[in-house]
């Protein structure tokens, strides 16, 4: 029998949202990096491919340039701790400290295909795996990248499982933060892949059973004091937390403010320069010397009441002042921000 | 822009001429199914929305290995949408839903509450919210997915009593915080 609330149920309807099957349809055709399932903030979807391919080519082209014109850095890059096949680039990509990484040599091989951990790396934020493919060194994402993305489960030795996070590397294995006894004790971590998915056109999806078994440490995470809240164009901006994970740095902030009011429950806007996202929460960092740090995901979500949340995440080149604007409009607001 | 109202058995091409089920028939027919689900097990729209559309990619990346000898579309999707769900921490693993299930065994049945037909769709997604990730995927799989519930349990993992049984505890759970409010 149904009764009123199983009717209600099934009556309640939720207009869907334009271009959503497009833009499925737009991802799934052309993508060479595959999005993670973990928590990608509204409109990161939508611009991460770019932002990857971007800083893809900036971090190659930084690269080389800084190896040009500074030897110093040149040799730095070149000296810079390895991690298995793994090079710095790739690690600062991921906003990972070639210092903090744990060194892993663990492999298993089903259904032809090996997988070998290399690397790895814990704290209070997150917990990150370093792995590579039938020997393939694990490089920046590119299109030529056919695989892999791994699914499947990470437990520790008391039996809890991690989730899996969003990672804009899809070869980096993001978790969960440790938790628990773990926590305190240090994990002893068993990883079970139960599927290799492709990155790329040529790889059909690779089902086994692959084991691996590593043990980590959880470093302490950095927590920023938080600045005070700052008005622009009639919007308040309120920094909620500042949290550091190796060079990567998440911000999490509200916004309230009559702009905001007027854009709530509007419909989904193009991103271009007149859009709200854009002029009023764009956000980007600079160093002192004015240097752009890499902001891979950002958005915010903008509720029935209340202020709008949102997120940003930036991977920082090193300890110094930073400055934090939002919005592209003039006179937008700004936060300086001390990294140590 | 409305979808047109067809469910799966509408699309008669599907495992019974051979034809192939291209990507864009299968995020048509579903799309508006999956973003109802992915708005009941979602905290907020704009994370519905980002559910929504990675399943429907992951569904269309997955399309060329559906094998329709090893079961059905129907069901073969929803694990999608589920792992989807996983995968972005709005579902408990399978491990949690069978320990959960075993601790529902030992509580008490549900007493019914009627509930008058006063209240607004935002009032009952927001109880529907306020659900633990276990009941509220049932909801969604069987209010939203519009599944039975033998495909609830195969999308969970779980038996077809464990799914009317959780169901029916989830839906008192709901009259509850109707109530209340």
């Amino acid at each position: 029998m149904t009764d009123v609330l199983e009717r209600a149920l099934y009556r309640m309807e939720f207009e869907l949202p334009v271009g959503l099957v497009e833009r499925a349809l737009n991802v799934a055709e052309h993508a060479s990096v595959r999005r993670d399932a973990g928590r990608v903030i509204r409109f990161t979807g939508r611009i991460t491919l770019l932002r990857v391919a971007a800083l893809v080519v900036g971090v190659l082209l930084a690269n080389v340039g800084a190896a040009y014109f500074a030897p110093k850095y040149g040799q730095a890059l070149a000296d810079s701790p390895i991690v298995g096949g793994v090079a710095g680039p790739v690690l600062r990509y991921s906003g990972l400290d070639a210092n903090q990484i744990t060194r892993l040599d663990a492999s298993a091989t089903s259904s032809g295909h090996t997988i070998k951990l290399v690397g790895g790396y814990a704290d209070t934020e997150r917990t990150v795996l370093l792995m590579e493919f039938d020997g393939q060194a694990h490089g920046l994402p590119n299109k030529q990248t056919e695989c892999c993305y791994a699914e499947g489960s990470l437990t520790d030795q008391f039996g809890r499982e991690y989730h899996r996070l969003y990672s804009p590397d899809a070869l980096t294995a993001t978790f969960e933060p440790l938790a628990g006894p773990a926590r305190e004790l240090g994990a002893r971590l068993t990883l079970h892949i139960s599927s290799l998915n492709p990155l790329g056109r040529n790889f059909q999806t690779v089902r086994g059973d692959w084991t691996l078994r590593l043990t980590l440490l959880q470093h302490a995470g950095v927590v920023l004091p938080v600045p005070g809240p700052a008005t622009a164009n009639g919007i308040t901006y309120t920094l909620k937390s500042l949290r550091l994970s190796g060079t990567q740095l998440k911000i999490q902030f509200e916004m309230s403010g009559p702009p905001v009011d007027q854009q709530r429950g509007l419909p989904a806007q193009p991103m271009d320069n007149r859009s709200f996202a854009m002029r009023y929460v764009k956000p980007s960092l600079e160093d002192a010397q004015g240097k752009s740090a890499s902001v891979p995901e950002w958005g915010f979500t903008s509720p029935k009441r209340g202020p709008f949340s949102g997120g940003m995440t930036a991977v920082v080149p090193g300890s110094g002042r930073y400055t934090l604007t939002f919005g592209t409009a003039s006179e937008g607001p700004t936060f300086q921000i001390d990294v140590p | 822009m409305e979808e047109p109202a067809i469910s799966i058995a509408d699309v008669p091409a599907i495992g019974i001429h051979g034809e192939p089920l291209t990507a864009e028939m299968l995020c048509r027919v579903n799309a508006k199914r999956v973003f109802k689900f992915a708005q009941l097990i979602s905290s907020n729209s704009g994370d519905a929305e980002d559910l929504a559309q990675n399943a429907l990619e992951r569904a269309i990346r997955g399309l060329k290995t559906y094998d329709a000898t090893k079961g059905d579309l129907e069901g073969w999707l929803w694990r999608i949408v589920v792992n989807v769900g996983r995968d972005a921490g709005r579902i408990a693993h399978r491990e949690r839903l069978v320990f959960e299930r075993l601790a529902e065994r030992w509580q008490v049945e549900q007493r019914v509450v009627d509930i008058a037909d006063g209240f607004t769709s935002d009032e009952l997604l927001e109880a529907v919210r306020a659900l633990s990730q276990r009941h509220r995927a049932v909801i969604a799989l069987r209010y939203a997915a519009d599944l039975d519930y033998r495909h609830v349990g195969l999308a969970l993992g779980i038996s077809e009593a464990a799914a009317l049984m959780t169901t029916r505890r989830a839906l008192s759970n709901l009259r509850a915080r109707l109530g209340k409010e």
